[in-house]
Formats: C-alpha cells, sequence, structure tokens
C-alpha cells in the first residue's frame, strides 16, 4: 500500500466518522420533543441529513434560533475559539518540551521540586482556574489579556500540561537511551536536530489525543470567562434550546476532532520512511 | 509481581487517604440537614462555633452543605465506573482477543466514532434533549446526575477498552496461552481468567481511578455553571463556588494588607476570612482538587502495580 | 603494565537502576586495565558480565538509568603526556563524553544493527554525517564521494543505490555494514565493536569481523572487540580481557590464552566449554547457574573448580604474573608465591 492509499483510507474512514456523529446526535435532536426548529428545515429524518450535508457544502445551514445565520454564527465563534484551542496546544507542547528537557537526570532535586509544583497546578479544573483568574487576578470582560489568561489555562488546567510532561518525558528518555541517538552524541553530532521528527511523532499523537478534552474545556472556560466563542455559543445553544446552532456547533467539534487525527496521519507519513515506503528493495549482502 | 516487600510510596498512601475520605463524607452526608427552609443566619459570616466553616450567601451552614455536596457525585460517579467497566472490558477483551474477526472490526469502529466526541459536547447535547423533553425538570434530578455519570462513562468506553484490548493483543501472543490452549483449556477461561483477572486487574482499577477523576471534573464543572449540573438548592463544590463568585470580590480587596509586616498580612487574612468569605472559596476549591488529585494518585499506584514496581 | 596505552582505565565502577527500581546495582565492579594503541583486543565474558556498559561508560554512550560512580579513565592520544580524562574523579556523578574531548576521536559498532541506524534517514545521509565531522572543510563532492567509498569499504554492493535506502529496507548483514561505516566514517583513532557478529549467519560472521581487523589494521586504528565467539577472539585478538560478573578477572596478552588455558580458574572453563562444543559434546560445565549475589569473597566461587577457604572470605587479589598480564584469584596468587 502506497502512502497516498494509506491517507485516502484513513481520510475516508474520519469523514465516515463525521458522518455517523452527524447522523446519531441529529437523530437524536430529530426525534426529542420540543425540536420544532429543526423540523422546520426538513419532513423527515433522512431528508434533514441530506438537508444538512447540502447546508454544509453550500455554506448555508438557514437561520438559527436567534434569526441569524447558522453557518455564520459558527465561523464567528470558530474564529474565535480556534485560535486558543491551539494556541493552547502549542503552548502546553513547548513547555512540556522545555520541562521533560529539564526534568531529565541533571536536575535531580530540583526537577522533583518542579515537577511536584507543575502537577499540582496542572490537576486543578480548567473551570476553577478560570475562576480564579477573574476573582483573583481580575482577568477583563475581553482584549487580549483575556485571551491570553484563557490560553494560558487551558494549557495547564485539567491535567493537560501534566499529561503532556509525563508523556514527552518517557518518549524523551527512551530516545535518549536509543543506540542511534547515543551514536549522534559519541561523534558530536547534533543531538536536538535529530530527536526533533521522532519527538514531533509523539507530541502530535499526543496533541490529537487532547484535542477533545480541549474542546470540553474551552466549553467549560469561554462560559466562565464569558468568551463568545463557539463554546459558548453551544453551551447557550443546548439552554435555550436552539437545536439548529447546537447540532451545526456538534459536528464541528467532531469535525475538528477527525482533522486533526488526519493531520497526525500526515505528519507520520513525512517523517516515517517505514510507512511511506514499504516495498522492500532486493538488494542482498 | 515478585514476592519481595514493597515500599509504601507517598503516592499510595494519599490515594488511598483520599478515597476513604470521600467515602467518609458520603456517610457523613447521610447525618448533616441541608433543607433550604434551616436558612437561619446571616450571609456571609466568619467562622464560629455555630458554623465552623461560616455561611454562605443565603446564610446557610457551609461545612454541611460541604459535606452535602459528597451526594452529588458519589453514587453517580461509581455508576459512572459500573457502566465504563461492563461495556469497555468486553469490548476491549473481544478485539484483544479475537482481533481478526469481523464483529471486532465492528467494535472497533463504534469507538473510533465515540471517541471522536468530545466529553462534555456529548454530555451538554444529551442533557439538553432530556431537559427539554421533561416536563418538570426539578423532579427529575436525581435521574439527571445518573444520565450525566452515564455519559461520562459512556464517553471512557474507548480510551478504556483501546487500554485493556492491547494488553489482552500482548498476552494473547505470549506461550502461556498457546501452553493453556495445549491443555485444552476453552479460550473463555483463558480470556476470563488467566489474561483478564490475573493480568489486566489493575490495569482495569487505574482506568476506573481516571474516570471517577474525569467524572468529578465534569460534575464540578457544569454544576458550577449552574444549568445541567446539581440542580439548586442541592450543594455540589461547583455550586457552592459559583455563589460566592460576587461575594469574594470583596476577598481580593480585603487581602491586601494595609502594611506588609507579618502582622499585617496575618490581619488581613483574618478580615479576609472573617468578611470576605475566603473560606467559602478556599473549602470547595481545595476539595475538588484534592479529591481529583487524590483519585488520580490511587489511579497511578494502581499503573505501578501494573507495571510491576 | 601496557607501554604506550591509548586508553586507561583504573577502579571503573558503573551502577545501574533498573526500571522501577530505587536502589542501584553495581553492574561493573572496580574495572582497570589499559588497551594498547593500535592493538586489537578482545573482550569476553558470559551474558550479562558487564562487557557492554563497560565500554559504554567510558565512552559516555551509556544509559540515562546507569551511572559511573567511581574510577578514572584517560584516553591518551599522543602519549602520556596528553591523556585527557573521560572519567572521574572517583565517586562523583559525572560524565564528561568523549565528544566534547575531540569530535568523533572514537567509533563505536553498536550490538543491534538496526537499533543503531536512525529509521528516519537514509543510510547515505547517515554515513554523510560521520564524514562530515571528519572532513567538515571539504567540497560537498568531495563527502560525497568518501560517504560512497566507505559504503564500497564495508563491502556494500551497490553503495550508491544503499546510500539511498532507509534502514528498514536492509537486511541484518548489510545494516551492520551500514552501521559500520557510520562509526568508521568519522575516522576515529579508538573502535569498540560490540558483538558485531551477532544475529548474522555463519558465513557472514566471519567475513565482517576479518573486514573490520583488516580495516583498522590499515589506518593504525585502535580496535577493542566484545565477543562471546572464542573462535572469533582466537583469530583476532593481541589481548584477551575476561569479564565476568561485572569484575576483570584476567587481562593478558594473546600468548596466555592460546593455545590455552588461561590462568584464571573462569578463563579456563569458558575455554574447555568451548572445545567441548567444537567437538560435539555436550558441555561438562555447570553451565550459568545463577547463585545469589555475593558481596564478599570470590564472584566465581560457586562454580569454581579449584576453591580454597580464602575465596569465600576474601575479595582475590589482582595478581600481576607476568610482564602485562594479570589475574584475580586467590590461587594463582598462590602458585606465584
Ligand atoms: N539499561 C539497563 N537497565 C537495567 N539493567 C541494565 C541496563 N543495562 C545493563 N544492565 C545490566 O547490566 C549488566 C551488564 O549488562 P551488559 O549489557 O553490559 O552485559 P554484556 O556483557 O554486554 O552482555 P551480552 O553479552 O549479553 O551483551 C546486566 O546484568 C544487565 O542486566
Ligand atoms: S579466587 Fe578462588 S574461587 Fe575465585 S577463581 Fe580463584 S580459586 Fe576460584
Ligand atoms: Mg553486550
Amino acid at each position: 500500500m502506497t502512502a497516498a492509499h494509506l491517507l485516502a483510507r484513513r481520510a475516508l474512514a474520519l469523514a465516515g466518522v463525521v458522518l455517523v456523529s452527524s447522523i446519531v446526535f441529529g437523530g437524536m435532536l430529530w426525534f426529542a420533543p420540543g425540536s420544532s426548529a429543526i423540523h422546520d428545515q426538513a419532513d423527515s429524518f433522512p431528508g434533514w441529513v441530506v438537508f444538512f450535508w447540502t447546508g454544509v457544502a453550500t455554506w448555508d445551514l438557514g437561520p438559527s434560533y436567534r434569526g441569524i445565520g447558522v453557518v455564520d454564527l459558527v465561523a464567528k465563534g470558530a474564529a474565535r475559539t480556534l485560535p486558543m484551542v491551539f494556541g493552547a496546544l502549542a503552548l502546553s507542547l513547548s513547555t512540556g518540551l522545555v520541562l521533560a528537557l529539564a526534568f531529565g537526570d541533571r536536575l535531580r532535586g530540583l526537577g522533583r521540586a518542579a515537577r511536584a509544583l507543575v502537577h499540582a497546578t496542572s490537576l486543578v479544573p480548567v473551570f476553577l482556574l478560570g475562576y480564579l483568574a477573574l476573582v483573583v487576578f481580575a482577568v477583563p470582560p475581553e482584549g487580549w489579556q483575556q485571551t491570553l489568561a484563557a490560553v494560558v489555562i487551558l494549557a495547564l488546567g485539567d491535567g493537560m500540561l501534566t499529561d503532556v510532561v509525563l508523556v514527552l518525558d518517557a518518549e524523551l528518555r527512551e530516545l535518549q537511551d536509543r543506540d542511534f541517538v547515543q551514536s549522534v552524541r559519541l561523534r558530536g553530532g547534533p543531538v536536538a536536530l535529530r530527536l526533533a521528527p521522532h519527538i514531533a511523532l509523539p507530541a502530535a499523537q499526543l496533541a490529537a489525543g487532547k484535542m477533545t478534552f480541549l474542546v470540553g474545556g474551552v466549553l467549560i472556560l469561554e462560559k466562565v470567562l464569558g468568551i463568545q466563542g463557539i463554546g459558548l455559543m453551544g453551551y447557550q445553544a443546548a439552554v435555550q434550546p436552539d437545536f439548529p446552532l447546537l447540532i451545526a456547533i456538534t459536528v464541528f467539534a467532531t469535525a475538528l476532532v477527525a482533522a486533526t487525527h488526519l493531520s497526525v496521519d500526515v505528519l507520520r507519513v513525512m517523517v516515517d520512511p517505514r510507512v511511506r515506503k514499504d516495498r522492500r528493495t532486493e538488494v542482498r549482502a | 509481581m515478585n514476592g519481595a516487600p514493597r515500599r509504601i510510596s507517598a503516592v499510595t498512601v494519599f490515594g488511598f487517604a483520599v478515597v476513604a475520605a470521600l467515602v467518609l463524607l458520603r456517610f457523613a452526608a447521610l447525618f448533616v440537614d441541608t433543607d433550604p427552609a434551616l436558612v437561619t443566619d446571616t450571609p456571609m459570616l466568619g467562622p464560629s462555633g455555630a458554623h465552623l466553616l461560616g455561611t454562605d450567601p443565603l446564610g446557610r451552614d457551609l461545612l454541611a452543605r460541604m459535606i452535602a455536596s459528597s451526594e452529588a457525585f458519589f453514587f453517580p460517579g461509581l455508576f459512572a465506573c459500573a457502566l465504563a467497566v461492563l461495556l469497555a472490558v468486553p469490548a476491549g477483551a473481544a478485539i484483544g482477543y479475537w482481533p481478526e474477526a469481523r464483529a471486532s472490526a465492528a467494535i472497533r469502529a463504534t469507538l473510533t466514532i465515540v471517541a471522536a466526541w468530545p466529553r462534555l459536547v456529548l454530555v451538554v447535547v444529551v442533557v439538553a434533549i432530556f431537559t427539554a423533553s421533561v416536563s418538570d425538570p426539578a423532579a427529575f434530578a436525581e435521574v439527571r446526575l445518573f444520565l450525566l455519570g452515564g455519559l461520562v462513562g459512556l464517553s471512557f468506553v474507548p480510551q478504556m477498552a483501546h487500554a485493556l484490548a492491547e494488553r489482552v493483543l500482548f498476552f494473547r501472543r505470549e506461550q502461556f496461552v498457546e501452553a493453556a490452549r495445549a491443555h485444552g483449556l476453552s479460550d473463555g477461561r483463558i480470556l476470563g481468567f488467566h489474561i483478564l483477572w490475573a493480568n489486566c486487574r489493575n490495569l482495569v482499577l487505574r482506568q476506573v481511578c481516571t474516570l471517577f477523576g474525569a467524572w468529578l471534573l465534569v460534575e464540578t464543572s457544569l454544576s458550577y455553571l449552574g444549568h445541567y449540573g446539581v440542580p439548586a438548592p442541592r450543594p455540589s463544590w461547583g455550586n457552592i463556588l459559583a455563589d460566592v463568585r460576587f461575594a469574594v470580590i470583596n476577598t481580593r480587596r480585603l487581602l491586601i494588607p494595609e502594611s506588609w509586616t507579618p502582622g499585617g498580612v496575618v490581619d488581613a487574612i483574618a478580615l479576609a476570612v472573617n468578611e470576605g468569605g475566603a473560606l467559602a472559596v478556599a473549602a470547595p476549591t481545595v476539595a475538588i482538587a484534592v479529591s481529583i488529585t487524590g483519585v488520580l494518585a490511587l489511579g497511578e499506584h494502581f499503573a505501578r502495580r501494573e507495571e510491576g514496581w | 603494565m601496557v607501554s604506550d596505552p591509548i586508553l586507561r582505565a583504573e577502579d571503573v565502577w558503573v551502577r545501574v537502576t533498573p526500571r522501577g527500581a530505587t536502589e542501584p546495582v553495581a553492574v561493573v565492579r572496580g574495572a582497570s586495565f589499559s588497551i594498547p594503541r593500535g592493538s586489537q583486543t578482545c573482550v569476553v565474558g558470559e551474558s550479562g558480565s558487564g562487557k557492554t556498559i563497560l565500554m559504554r561508560s567510558i565512552l559516555g554512550i551509556s544509559s540515562a538509568r546507569s551511572g559511573v560512580t567511581g574510577g578514572q579513565a584517560w584516553f591518551q592520544p599522543g602519549g602520556a603526556s596528553q591523556a585527557r580524562a573521560v572519567l572521574g574523579p572517583s565517586g562523583r556523578r559525572r560524565r564528561r563524553p568523549l565528544a566534547r574531548l575531540r569530535k568523533g576521536w572514537a567509533g563505536y559498532v553498536f550490538q543491534h544493527p538496526q537499533e543503531a541506524l536512525d529509521p528516519f534517514r537514509t543510510v547515505g545521509a547517515q554515513v554523510l554525517d560521520s564524514v562530515r565531522v571528519a572532513r567538515g572543510g571539504e567540497s560537498r563532492e568531495a563527502q560525497q564521494a568518501k560517504m560512497l567509498e566507505w559504503l564500497d569499504a564495508v563491502r556494500l554492493p551497490d553503495p550508491r543505490g544503499v546510500a539511498r535506502l532507509h534502514p528498514h529496507e536492509l537486511s541484518g548483514g548489510m545494516a551492520q555494514r551500514a552501521a559500520i561505516a557510520t562509526a568508521l566514517g568519522t575516522e576515529p583513532e579508538f573502535l569498540v565493536a560490540d558483538e558485531p557478529t551477532t544475529g548474522l549467519d555463519w558465513s557472514v560472521r566471519r567475513e565482517i569481523v576479518e573486514l573490520l581487523g583488516a580495516l583498522c589494521r590499515e589506518r593504525g586504528m585502535t580496535l577493542v572487540l566484545i565477543s562471546h565467539d572464542f573462535q572469533v577472539v582466537e583469530r583476532m585478538a593481541e589481548r584477551v580481557i575476561v569479564m565476568y560478573r561485572g569484575e576483570l578477572l584476567e587481562d593478558g596478552p594473546r600468548k596466555r590464552f592460546f593455545p590455552g588455558p588461561g590462568r584464571h580458574p573462569y578463563t579456563a572453563e569458558l575455554q574447555t566449554r568451548v572445545r567441548d562444543l567444537e567437538e560435539g559434546r555436550a558441555g561438562t560445565g555447570q553451565g550459568a547457574i545463577v547463585a545469589p549475589e555475593r558481596t564478599e569473597g570470590c564472584r566465581f566461587v560457586h562454580r569454581c573448580p579449584q576453591v580454597v577457604h580464602a575465596c569465600k572470605t576474601g575479595m582475590p587479589p589482582d595478581v600481576v604474573v607476568n610482564n602485562g598480564h594479570r589475574v584475580r584469584c586467590h590461587v594463582v596468587h598462590r602458585k606465584d608465591a
């Protein structure tokens, strides 16, 4: 199987996941009582599924409960939310990498204390960190300070940083003991440069695995801090209830998760020749 | 794994202590009275003999509410764990033991789909539907908590099943499975006893601890937000925090000492505790952080057992 | 003692903290030895005796779980006056990687060839990395040509084709040759080959070893060959070092071991077992009996046919039997006394 084949199959599978999720969630909303708004969109449930996906394709999912176009709302919310989510991923991965390196055998006593501190802060829930940010640090209700606070909280809370440090630390330890790394070290080569692709893959996998949790965290945090992102919109859509908007946001979240998984596969194909070229060349020793 | 005596680590002690405390708290909750009619005292009192932690913004005893909060997460949490184990263990065992079977492919596909649903999104959507469909939401408060627990448990199934499947697959390839088959043992007995019970117990327990930690997180978060968690006036550590949200803006002002001498700092803290509602913020914060950390520490204990420390 | 050693180690202790354990265990105990410049030395000893970890610790490329906890070692590129400490001073947890002293000065051929190569990069790129260390100043084309020359020197067929392959596309023998090429590419003065023949079939084994020997002789390189294989040792060794359970039991020139037997009872047992195998007899030795760790006395006492009372209580002394030949044994001490 060639790499393109492999990626195509994965993309198809992930598209299937998103499609099935839209049917499951859409079905729940369709058959629930009190879902009149969504019943206005089609005559039957299969009809609604078709309506939804043509809507996605034509960039028009009709109006939400409040009358504003669903697509516009989602796009506006995503523009606010996605930078926070990816910023938090980048921040926690880079901090985690630095900490994992620092925790190596050089900084024994200090490393242990720092590790305990990181874990203690990181295991605090996101909503609690948001609350403390509001109460103790008086984070303003808008502006870049608010975004920055959100990024830091998401990168830290719900055990995010702890998990990142633990995973990267374990990976790094194992990698640094590998013979090929030791051989680079012996000849005085650029060890970090050679390690980079090997650590990038588990880091990306970790990031993709963390995506579902970040989406949950951002939902809570936007409500706590009052950020007009997609999470808060989804929460309000559920409370109102505004089912056309809710289903769009749900599918968007699932697609976001699926897309992250797909980008890990792309990265894997890019760095790992064992996936990329799987045809053994017949040269005999 | 070996017979050598193990040193009991701090992680183990902490984990078991916290879990024991949670059980005790649930037991104590049987004896405290949090009837909303018992609003007897002045709001936001400092700690005193009558109210050891003081009172909340509605004049209710904070300690009683802190204890009664355990009702909100205890049994729904256990329900979440039971549901996850009941679904994930058979699923994980099947795809690990018979990786080629067609049923395994179907299970794997299902798990992939469920894994793509962010936990909170699932919870919010389903609870929204539930709330919209019942005529009197307050009457279904208890059901809603168990529904929440069930959803969190469900969302945890892929993670638990995959971890288990990897383990089972590893043992499936070991010599002893072949040997056991040669001795005429049935697949069911090999899988159920020799693989799952003898070798995967700690892994499942570890996952259960992680799940309970995740559940605590979801319950307190949603209760803090107010719509989907524990319905007021029933207490939860989350909504206790939410209740004092506005009162504590004072605390921040009060906490800044008039003079930065030790005496000034002590005075400022005393003021914050007595008049600023500092305890109403600190108590649930600490309770949430410590119980999540403790449950995860117990999980770490099982993880170490599993790795054979 | 050896007159002009390129490497000198004194009382080196290495401890390893196994995964999950809290207490480190000593896996090399007070190893002292010298490697003469330009010589071919073989290190023998059964599996787990600490051959690998001793040499790797001295080169500063051992696992992070292990640490040198005592002893000193010097590399002496141009005689004793230029000695450079790579380990020590004694007792301090410090590793000074050889690479910091001078790049590409020592090479290491790892025990598992597939592990020694970066799975993400082509063979050519990895050998080229080594070539750059030695010939940083030369043009790209010259480096490229040198890289192909190395692939050819280790007798890889079609060097240009192989240079474009990734490690997973190589057979075991090819991977071993490629790994040797990366080690030699830096044009080291000192090369350690750690069981370069494990995992290879018999026809290839001899070829690889002889190739290494020839390359070292050509370039005046010092070779330390770690091996289980007494036939290989007999072909190659100018000096032999015998290790057992982390201790260096015997160290001497070739003529003390071949035709044999060695002076130390353990060496003698190893050689008898090898001869038995060659002659098709089942081993007469007690084999690898795992006895409980002993902290005092000789480490070989539970298998030794020549035990005397002192063996059980006292650590045997290092006896210099002869010029450049040392044996750690109570009995040998007696014979000479
Ligand atoms: N990373 C490690 N973790 C734990 N123990 C280790 C580690 N590396 C080496 N050891 C221990 O150190 C001892 C010596 O190992 P070493 O690899 O040096 O033996 P060896 O003589 O090279 O054996 P072989 O001939 O099998 O290669 C062994 O008992 C081994 O268990
Ligand atoms: S010291 Fe004693 S036990 Fe050890 S090898 Fe010599 S004779 Fe044998
Ligand atoms: Mg070895």
